[in-house]
């Protein structure tokens, strides 16, 4: 039998009045709706044009976080230059930055008279109340946990891989394509999921600069001050169902390579 | 073959590189020889280009490769740690080096078989490569390498993470591969034991200095300073004044005086390699022209030799004899002994280690 100990006993009676308090209200909260209060729910377009919305306008911003933070989070993971602290630290502040914060901030510079808004706006790119708002939103508040994972998920990887690459004859592109990237490519799906995750929960920032359209977290909040707990928690079972879903089906079908000792450092 | 000139990189305020002249002719084993935190690895990287010297060039085939970035020098890498690619086949990191290289996918398919062959790993090409056992990854790493026909084979301590006797068998590997194919290997260790075996010259680094370079035994028997010789194993080390009389020289140090071969005048120290050193119970009649009368004072053995070691006044003289003589004239600790060495086996030098 295994021994335990009372060090041992006493955080798992702490850990588990966490686990409690966590788990507790969600699971109440989903048992609390009926399938067919759900499904007459989900017959709304409102309620679905919102959902729509929020997994769409989080997929864009994940996307956008990946073309230009994987390649960040490589330059953070390899390369020393003059104000890489002053670089980690910026990739680091939307985390502490309070949401609505961050809303009015993009405000600033994307609103008609921003630095950015201005210009975008004689294209006919417009932020305010529109779905470029909505994903400007989201790309703020969840880039961090991309750059971050592929960082990591670069530093991992025994440099002596890539200089190998390199005198076989590979060009910094090759070995990049052929050896960082897919080696890299867990933790890179894993860092997206969370980025993903991240994106569909805001609400401050999005609600400061795109109330229009509105995503999931806006309705549910709407709903709830004109109709109170039981006008908004079938749309919150909702959102919550599908994010769950998405979160759970990514994390255990991302494809590419395991991680394994050979490119691991120190392995 | 490889040319440095006066190679200098400053790496950090602890830590540079000072004016590296190497060479090393083609088809040549060479051994980069010295303790770790010498900078053998570093060395190897300017060597690959992974970094630029601050002063000096690098020259491979008479080509000036200062400035290219590694793709371009056509130079083999094997690391300790083997660096092989977890998420590719041993065919696919035989092959990785091939891609425009090697004209057509039957070309490459058959140079790859062909090095595997040679490393007698064709029975595992389609293996994934992070399962392999340890010395079947050294040689696919080798085998990789060697692909690419390199003009120039780096090895960076390849051997060091195997155990003795698998080491041993890659150094008789690596020695008659490089006896058939006749690449340039520069090889980097810490281990004399392993750049007796395979290197026919040596270098030995310390602190980013060449220290001395040499055929191997000149290296081993004639260090032309303190750390030299310790590092290579010197033992019998002694510290006082060399005179010129006629035809030999005599090296006194304290009560112990040293008929010797070597001519050098002044302050120096004198070298007797433990395993020239013979021990015997009656006084022997060779040419051996040293002969000292010592009581042994410890005895070490180490597996098939043994270390004797005896006093002799305030100095110590140690030899290396096989475990066999120590049984034959029954050593041990106490008893006198006959230690004899020839004149022509001391070496004499000046100490010249600069301060670390």
């Amino acid at each position: 039998m295994k021994q335990t100990n009372l060090v041992t006993s006493a955080f798992a009676v702490l850990g588990a009045m966490l686990i409690l308090f966590l788990a507790v209200p969600v699971a109440a909260m989903m048992l609390r709706e009926s399938p067919g209060s759900l499904w007459s729910t989900l017959a709304e377009s409102e309620v679905r044009a919102a959902l729509w919305v929020s997994v769409g306008a989080a997929a864009i911003s994940t996307a956008i976080s990946a073309v230009l933070g994987v390649p960040l989070g490589y330059l953070l993971a390899r390369s020393q230059f003059r104000g890489k602290t002053l670089v980690q630290a910026v990739v680091d502040m939307p985390v502490v930055v309070p949401h609505t914060v961050a809303g009015i901030a993009l405000l600033t510079v994307l609103g008609p008279q921003g630095l950015f808004g201005g210009p975008a706006g004689r294209l006919g790119i417009r932020f305010v109340d529109a779905l470029p708002g909505t994903v400007a939103a989201m790309l703020f508040v969840s880039a961090p946990f991309l750059v971050n994972a592929a960082r990591a998920g670069f530093e991992a990887i025994n440099p002596r891989l890539e200089k190998v690459s390199r005198s076989l004859g590979a060009s910094p592109a090759r070995t990049f394509f052929r050896i960082s990237l897919p080696l890299a490519f867990r933790p890179i799906v894993a860092g997206a999921v969370m980025s993903w995750a991240r994106a569909v929960s805001e609400f401050g920032a999005v609600l400061v600069i795109a109330y229009y359209p509105r995503v999931g977290p806006t309705l549910i909040y709407e709903r709830f001050t004109s109709f109170g707990l039981g006008g908004s928690r079938p749309i919150a079972v909702l959102l919550l169902i599908i994010s769950l879903a998405l979160f759970i089906a990514l994390r255990t079908s991302a494809p590419g390579v395991k991680a394994t000792n050979g490119g691991v450092r120190g392995a | 073959m490889l040319e440095l000139e006066d190679v200098s990189k400053r790496w950090s305020a602890a830590f540079s590189h000072h004016g590296i002249n190497l060479s090393v002719g083609d088809g040549e084993f060479f051994v980069l020889l010295g303790p770790s935190g010498a900078g053998k690895s570093l060395l190897l990287e300017l060597i690959a280009g992974f970094h630029s010297p601050d002063a000096g060039r690098i020259r491979i085939r008479g080509r000036d490769v200062t400035n290219l970035p590694p793709e371009k020098r056509n130079v083999g890498l094997v690391f300790q740690d083997q660096a092989l690619f977890p998420h590719m086949t041993v065919r696919e990191n035989i092959a990785y080096g091939l891609k425009g290289r090697v004209a057509g996918k039957e070309a490459a398919a058959e140079r790859t078989e062909r090095a595997a062959v040679m490393f007698r790993i064709e029975g595992v090409l389609d293996r994934p490569a992070d399962l392999l056992s340890a010395g079947q990854r050294q040689r696919v790493a080798l085998a990789r390498a060697l692909a690419i026909q390199p003009d120039l084979l780096l090895l960076d301590e390849p051997f060091s993470s195997l155990d003795p006797p698998l080491r041993q068998d890659l150094w008789r590997e690596m020695k008659a591969l490089h006896e058939k194919t006749g690449v340039t290997i520069l090889h980097v260790t810490h281990d004399r034991g392993e750049a007796a075996v395979l290197g026919r010259r040596v270098a030995i680094i310390r602190n980013g200095r060449i220290e001395q370079v040499g055929a191997d035994w000149s290296v081993f028997d004639e260090p032309v300073n303190q750390f030299v010789a310790e590092f290579t194993g010197g033992r019998n080390i002694y510290a006082g004044e060399a005179r010129v009389a006629g035809e030999d020289c005599e090296f006194t140090s304290g009560s112990l005086t040293i008929v010797c071969v070597h001519k050098l005048h002044g302050p120096c120290k004198a070298l007797i390699r433990p395993e020239n050193i013979i021990l015997s119970r009656e006084p022997i009649h060779t040419s051996a022209r040293n002969q000292f009368h010592c009581v042994v004072e410890s005895l070490l053995s180490l597996g098939d030799v043994c270390e004797v070691t005896g006093r002799l006044g305030e100095h110590r003289m140690t030899s290396v004899v096989t475990a066999r003589s120590v049984e034959d004239l029954e050593i041990r600790r106490g008893i006198p002994l006959y230690f004899s060495f020839k004149a022509s086996s001391v070496h004499l030098f000046r100490d010249t280690t600069p301060p670390e």
